[in-house]
């Protein structure tokens, strides 16, 4: 009979502690009194049948008290596993009930989740649908979570079970050696391993796996797997950090010896270099180059004082790609997540990881300021292949949306991660630069999202020709582009932002002191994130949840589409 | 010629025997793990945890007694041997046994059973050995 | 736009992203068959000659601190009332420097927070609050000023120095006092 949720919410670790602990001790009550196996050796040169009977007897005593020794030390290591397990599934357990009773809804004894919250009216059908989906999805988390416990308790079962037949069946022996090398081997047999996760798990798959893991549990992933969770969207954040920060210290290891051994190959003992050899290992030589400066520039980041994060690693792609964290994404009340562009690499990314971290001190500085004390993370998240100059006549071009699309997806799945990790969602905002706008855009029309606001600017196109194929609720898009940002009229890949309907636009241009000097705005395609620009306040705004107090207004000029200037009637766009 | 040191090694033996004995009488591991089984109601192990309790006791219980049993055995040979001088001398006048009563004992023995390693299927693939096809690079 | 004329169009927008200079730097480092690899694209000799003319982030870090105890005795010198949420200014973190210095080893920027005081400077006292502030900031060499917000209940000020950094200060329902700073070799 499978266990039923009914079933698992009477698991309780207590009795199984007592167990291991009983188990223990009996286990070294035998192997304490080794020394009583060497005495109860006959005398040398005692001979004849019942010498022989002796030897015969002597040697079953000694052979099964070593088994049986073994088989008490399996028991106590799988019951002790056993226990870790059920704290796994009460844990499990516990944030399926937290979930259930945040979202409004009940799960019954077969393990059903019922919505009981009463449905709602709304005159804008793109909301509502909106609302519907979102309903949808949580509901279907909750029973992710219910189904994840059940995985786990089956696990622990298994597990346990396993052991228990070994026991019954007799196959836990102890070896020919010592009591102390029987008890030893029996231990091993009676471990558990760690639940794996879900292969190819979505991120509320991964988030209630994590759930089902003990405190110790987890501890041994991170330590012994990091690879596991590293870049699982679903995973706390702090864990995925700390496996991260393991990952690229091991990974830095072995590309620092291979480069050594590169650049013994190709210098002479003059230390001039060898083109010819260069050519010969050239494919790895480039790639270790990369790696080493993209280790380099993260390795920098997370040595500086502050709250630095490693969310996100892959050295396995094309170009290294990594996300990084300013401030407590598994627990500030505002995050926001900006995807860069053309160009970005990780061995560049510096420069954005401090834009992220003025904005998270200019956001948290506005909230105060209006008398909040809202918390904020911000996350530039680098985890696709973006465009370079090298790829602009490739697969990977900026002239082609391939890479924005493959990476919308991933997009997707960080910010579905960023809700599933967490008990309380957050507010959410998507920040897309360029290219990385464009990416953002084919994120956000992904289902299941849950992105609060989305700001893109300088952009060539979000991959769309309407706001509403994107799962944002109506009036949260919002659109900064410069004077003369040739990028941002490209219009390359969906329509103009700047001449969408239903987009709402923020202020870059210029503002006047008091004394009436000028201010320069943002030209061109630079700097939209530069220190106490009006951008960079707006953006802020929109971050930390207050919208409205942004500077809105359109930058038009030639370069933009004749449906963006403000003459222009809504109802024709 | 006495064998009063062979006949004391028997009865050391024998004690040591008992005393082994007793000491694993005192251990219940059968009833330890049957209580256990009230953490995980409805589970497959809690139903079969009552089985291997009942082994398990009577696996101890067996080798207590067939320590003991080991034990009266010496100890019935080491009188014998007290009251008859002959018996004496035929039990101990032959060369001394070259193969010795207990199994020796390996350095380091090594447990037995492979570890139980877990392989997941993990999000980030392990990086592929892409440069083997350069040849190996002089060290 | 037809398929065509969109890739074009792609391509004169990234010689325009070449010619404005935007988002990370190129990288400079071709991988093509001809050239030998060219040496990473940080040029200590260049950009860093600047930082090489700066005070030490250290130092940086000081002043920068010793700034924020300033502008603070500043406000309160003229509203009393406010209470500092920290005994001193803290260093809130240090990031990495953006272009053009952003891939010059050891340069770093570093972000102090005044820690924020609960209550706010009268709308009355604001134009005094902030020329004191421009006084005490001015010594420090922070003088191009810029106003992101002044209207009643809602004052928000940067001055800038010769290096780029910026102190930001302003008041609402709480007051606020920030220095984003410079980028400075360590």
């Amino acid at each position: 009979m499978p266990l039923t949720w009914g079933d698992i919410l009477q698991w309780h670790p207590a009795a199984l502690d007592s167990a291991e602990a009983a188990l223990r001790a009996a286990r070294n009550a035998c192997t304490d009194r080794a020394g009583d196996l060497d005495g109860m050796a006959t005398p040398k040169g005692w001979s004849g049948d019942a010498a022989d009977n002796a030897s015969v007897s002597l040697r079953r005593l000694t052979g099964e008290l070593r088994d049986l020794v073994a088989q008490v030390s399996a028991a106590y290591t799988a019951v002790r596993d056993a226990a870790d397990g059920v704290r796994g599934v009460e844990s499990a357990v516990r944030t399926a009930l937290d979930h259930a009773h945040a979202g409004e809804f009940a799960i019954d004894a077969d393990g059903t989740v019922r919505d009981l919250r009463p449905q709602m009216c709304l005159s804008n059908t793109h909301d509502w649908l909106l609302i519907q989906q979102e309903r949808q999805d949580r509901l279907g988390e909750c029973a992710l979570r219910v189904e994840a416990a059940l995985r786990k308790a089956a696990d622990v079962d298994a597990d346990l079970g396993a052991v228990l037949a070994k026991i019954l069946a007799g196959t836990i022996k102890g070896g020919d050696g010592s009591l102390g090398a029987a008890a030893a081997s029996g231990e091993a047999m009676g471990r558990h391993s760690v639940l794996p996760p879900p292969g190819h798990g979505s991120p509320a798959e991964n988030a209630a796996w994590w759930a089902s893991l003990s405190a110790d549990e987890r501890e041994e992933v991170i330590g012994a797997h990091p690879e596991w969770i590293g870049n699982r969207d679903g995973v706390e954040f702090a864990a995925r950090d700390r496996a991260n920060r393991l990952l690229l210290d091991r990974r830095r290891a072995h590309v620092d010896e291979r480069w050594a051994i590169l650049e013994r190959f190709c210098h002479d003992e003059n230390g001039r270099f060898i083109y010819g050899n260069y050519l010969q290992v050239k494919a790895e030589y480039e790639d270790l180059k990369e790696e080493r400066e993209s280790i380099a520039t993260l390795g920098a980041i997370l040595a500086r004082p502050g709250a630095h994060a490693l969310l996100g690693l892959d050295f396995t792609t094309e170009r290294t790609q990594a996300i990084v964290a300013n401030g407590d994404v598994d627990h500030a009340d505002h995050v926001a997540v900006f995807t860069p562009g053309l160009t970005s690499t990780v061995a560049g990314m510096g420069g954005y990881d401090s834009d992220m971290a003025a904005l998270k001190l200019r956001t948290e500085g506005e909230l105060f300021r209006r008398g909040e004390q809202g918390t904020v993370a911000t996350v530039t998240w680098l985890g696709y292949q973006a465009p370079q100059w090298s790829t602009i006549f490739t697969s990977n071009s900026v002239a082609s949306s391939g890479a924005a699309e493959a990476g919308g997806a991933s997009l997707a799945n960080f910010y579905r991660g960023i809700n599933a990790a967490r008990p309380t969602d957050p507010d959410l905002t998507a920040l897309g630069h360029s290219y990385g706008s464009t990416t953002t855009g084919y994120a956000l029309q992904q289902a299941g999202v849950d992105v609060d606001r989305a700001i893109f600017f300088g952009s060539p196109g979000l991959g769309t020709s309407s706001l509403d194929t994107l799962a944002i609720r109506s009036g949260a898009a919002y659109y900064a582009e410069a004077k003369w940002d040739g990028v941002g009229d490209l219009a390359a890949f969906g329509a103009d932002p700047t001449g969408m309907k239903g987009m709402q636009h923020l202020q870059t241009g210029a503002a006047t002191t008091p004394d009436g000097r000028a201010w320069e705005g943002i030209i061109g395609h630079l700097d939209y994130l530069k220190d106490g620009s009006t951008s960079q306040y707006s953006m802020a705004q929109v971050v930390g949840g207050h919208p409205d107090s942004a500077v809105h207004g359109k930058n038009v000029g030639l370069t933009d589409p004749i449906s963006a200037q403000d003459w222009y009637p809504e109802w024709l766009k | 010629m006495t064998y009063e040191v062979e006949i004391g090694a028997l009865r050391a033996a024998a004690a040591a025997a008992r005393a082994a004995g007793d000491q694993v009488a005192t251990i219940h591991p059968g009833d330890v793990l049957r209580a256990a089984g009230g953490a995980i109601p409805h589970s497959g192990s809690a139903a079969a945890i009552s089985e291997v309790a009942g082994v398990l006791e009577r696996r101890v219980t067996d080798w207590v007694g067939a320590a003991r049993q080991y034990a009266g055995t010496l100890e019935g040979n080491a009188a014998q041997y007290a009251h008859d001088d002959r018996l004496a001398a035929a039990a101990f006048a032959s060369p001394p046994n070259t193969a010795p009563s207990l199994p020796v004992r390996p350095a380091g023995a090594r447990t037995k059973g492979p570890l139980v390693v877990a392989q997941a299927p993990t999000s980030v693939p392990a990086a592929p050995s892409k440069y083997l096809r350069l040849g190996p690079v002089p060290e | 736009m037809t398929a065509i004329s969109r890739g074009v169009a792609a391509l004169a927008a990234a010689l325009t992203l070449a010619l404005t200079g935007c988002g990370g730097t190129p990288v400079t480092n071709p991988s093509n068959g001809n050239a030998t690899p060219a040496a990473s694209s940080a040029s200590p000799g260049g950009s860093g000659g600047v930082l090489e003319q700066r005070r030490r982030s250290a130092q940086a870090r000081a002043d920068y601190l010793a700034l924020l105890t300033e502008v603070r005795a500043a406000l309160s010198a003229v509203t009393p009332g406010l209470r500092w949420r920290t005994t001193e200014p803290v260093i809130d973190s240090e990031t990495g420097c953006k272009t053009p210095f952003d891939r010059v080893p050891g340069a770093s920027i570093a972000l102090a927070d005044s820690g924020g005081a609960y209550g706010g400077i009268p709308d009355a006292d604001w134009a005094r609050a902030w020329s004191a502030v421009k006084e005490v900031a001015a010594k420090h060499g922070f003088g191009d000023e810029h106003v992101l917000l002044d209207r009643p209940g809602d004052h928000q000020m940067s001055v800038y120095d010769a290096e780029g950094a910026e102190l930001s200060v302003g008041t609402g329902v709480n007051t606020v006092a920030t220095i984003y700073g410079a980028c400075h070799l360590a």
